[in-house]
């Protein structure tokens, strides 16, 4: 009897340890001894009391929102599953709302609508929007974690930039406005997005595709990718280790940019412009036009920069720097300091 | 007596000046090119609201209404069915300190910086050296962004214009501006981006709007002579505008209005 209460209360602490983790799968929640998640098994559903929340299968809407969040202290768990809209053309429905809800935890499964692109024209039925915060200044706390977006008309995960949100490990696809917004973004990536990719104060091992304005926005940007078509590919205060592509505008433009690759397609921008460019490499591609440049710095330390016919470094400063235009300008500088022109 | 005369065809001749700003209507067509790429755009100008887009049909552009009252800015963005409010009319120009870089103008201290990373060698290219001497770097001033008037002076598609410039480091943007329009509101296709130095090209259209001038002809190009911008008007059509649904200068039907972005 002794023992059978030890391994009881054994038990109890594993599974209350591991609920803690959201380990526990939901079949041993259905046995009933230590469950306190609560099951949704259809949509629309309102969450109106604290607690832990999971889904039991796949959901579908044809208009409206799929689930929305009402209180504070919740944790939802996808569980795996697909919430899905139907509605046809997609306009307003949404897979997750979040109304004004703090300390919310969204966690692991798919949003799932048919929005595709058609040339740049985005259309079809699906989503609005993937997960919204309905007023975007007041979510707090919220962590977005493992969950995948796609065929949205208008947002992926958009959350508040201002107030601790934090989206972690997830992708989104194929959106016609909004990639990922949220304070924090990190090891995610946003493919097939008509407008930002990823938009925050902090951005981590991102990758974001922008088509028309920017494919990575943010105060600092680390280890990111960014691609837009007429806007800029990473568009930061610091960006550290970033790549950036445009057709049409900048590659990279921050403030400070280190490490960083940015390449210029159209010959419109330049590969990198910011204020100070350390340790960058910048391409300015078009053999056809003589706009743009390599990199366009006002100081710009350590730095390589090819333009086929345009200039390859514009600065006001240049130091330890490179320049390589085969039919342009390698070096247009006002002071240099050991900065060289590199022939074939 | 004559001085009264003096004094009453000159406010006259003031008042036109003011009513032909005021009052252009009509269509003007101009272009825009970016290195290789050319933007063909439209000014529709009503008696309240204008309204600018592309023409290209390559793939779907944004378009921007604006309240010519109040100032503000709807983007239109056919590509989604959406469209968006932006009060500011999308900060033109000079939202941002001038001089087109946003970030603390000084360098600096060296023993600041983060240590220089050799750049890794593209095939046959020689390796980037390392700084050598850091403490060589002077302090950079941040310069201010004006828009000077040359003096000169010509007549473009029938309009007197002024000669401008816009410097900034290592390149000069030359424009021809006239007051006889209406004061400039450029295509904002996106909304200013937020973090990076702001170009010289994002911040002409707000010097311009500032002192009501709008632009026939602008080059922008490095010292070095390359040109890496131009703007050109083709075409000014002053008519009375027609627009019997009323809806020339609103969101079409069924576009879902999008919030702001949090910028």
């Amino acid at each position: 009897m002794k023992n059978l209460m030890k391994q009881m209360t054994r038990c109890a602490a594993v599974g209350l340890w591991l609920t803690t983790l959201n380990l526990l799968p939901p079949a041993c929640f259905a046995q009933g001894q230590i469950d306190q998640r609560k099951p949704i098994s259809s949509a629309p559903f309102t969450i109106r009391a604290p607690g832990s929340y999971y889904l039991t299968t796949n959901l579908t809407i044809r208009a409206g929102t799929a689930i929305s969040v009402n209180t504070n202290n919740v944790t939802l768990d996808l569980n795996g599953f697909t919430i899905t809209s139907t509605e046809t053309p997609a306009a307003s429905s949404v897979g997750i709302l979040l109304n004004a809800a703090v300390n919310v935890t969204i966690l692991h499964g798919f949003i799932s609508g048919g929005v595709t692109n058609n040339g740049g024209t985005y259309g079809g039925s699906g989503f609005g929007c993937g997960i919204y915060s309905g007023n975007v200044s007041s979510p707090a706390n919220v962590r977005v974690s493992g969950v995948s977006v796609s065929g949205c008309l208008n947002e992926g995960i958009l959350l508040s930039e201002q107030n601790n949100s934090v989206v972690e490990s997830c992708t989104v696809n194929t959106v016609g406005y909004y990639g990922i917004s949220a304070t924090s973004v990190s090891d995610s990536t946003v493919q097939n997005c008509g407008y930002i990719g990823v938009a925050a104060i902090t951005a981590n091992n991102c990758q974001g595709y922008g088509l028309s304005a920017y494919g990575v926005v943010a105060r600092t940007a680390n280890n990111c990718y960014g691609y837009s078509s007429s806007g800029h590919g990473i568009d930061a205060d610091t960006a550290n280790n970033c790549s950036g592509y445009s057709s049409i505008g900048n590659g990279v433009i921050a403030t400070t940019a280190s490490n960083c690759f940015g390449d210029n397609g159209n010959g419109g921008g330049s590969g990198v412009s910011a204020t100070t460019a350390i340790n960058c490499v910048g391409y300015n591609e078009n053999s056809n036009v003589s706009g743009g440049c390599g990199i366009y710095a006002r100081i710009a330390t350590s730095c390589y920069s090819f333009s086929y016919n345009a200039t390859a470094i514009n600065a006001t400063l240049a130091i330890g720097c490179i320049g390589f235009s085969p039919a342009g300008t390698p070096l247009n500088v006002v002071q240099n300091v050991n900065s060289i022109v590199s022939g074939y | 007596m004559k001085t009264s005369r003096l004094i009453q065809i000159v406010a006259a001749l003031a008042f036109c000046q003011f009513h032909s700003v005021r009052a252009f209507e009509g269509r003007i067509a101009a272009s825009l090119t970016r290195g290789g790429d050319v933007q063909p755009l439209l000014y529709t100008v009503g008696a309240n609201y204008l309204r600018v887009e592309q023409t290209r049909t390559d793939q779907p552009h944004p378009r921007d209404i604006v309240n010519l009252k109040t100032g503000e800015l709807t983007l239109v963005f056919p590509h989604n069915r959406s469209f968006m409010r932006l009060k500011n009319g999308g900060d033109s120009g000079n939202a941002r300190p001038p001089g087109g870089m946003s970030a603390p103008p000084l360098m600096a201290s060296p023993s600041a910086m983060p240590a220089p990373l050799p750049l890794p060698s593209p095939s046959g290219m020689p390796a980037v050296p390392l700084m050598s001497n850091p403490s060589a770097m002077p302090a950079l001033r941040m310069e201010s962004l004006r828009l000077q008037s040359t003096g000169e002076t010509t007549n473009l598609l029938g309009f007197a214009c002024v000669r401008y410039e816009i410097k900034q480091h290592g390149e000069t943007m030359e424009i021809w501006a006239t007051d006889q329009l209406l004061p400039f509101p450029p295509y904002v296709e996106v909304p200013p981006h937020r973090f990076g130095p702001r170009m010289l090209e994002e911040q002409w259209g707000g010097l311009l709007q500032a002192r009501k001038l709008f632009p026939l002809a602008a080059v922008l190009k490095f010292d070095n002579g390359a040109e890496r911008w131009r703007f050109a008007v083709r075409l000014v059509q002053p008519q009375k505008l027609t627009d019997a649904d009323g809806k020339l200068f609103l969101p079409p039907d069924g576009y879902n209005e999008i919030p702001p972005l949090p910028f």
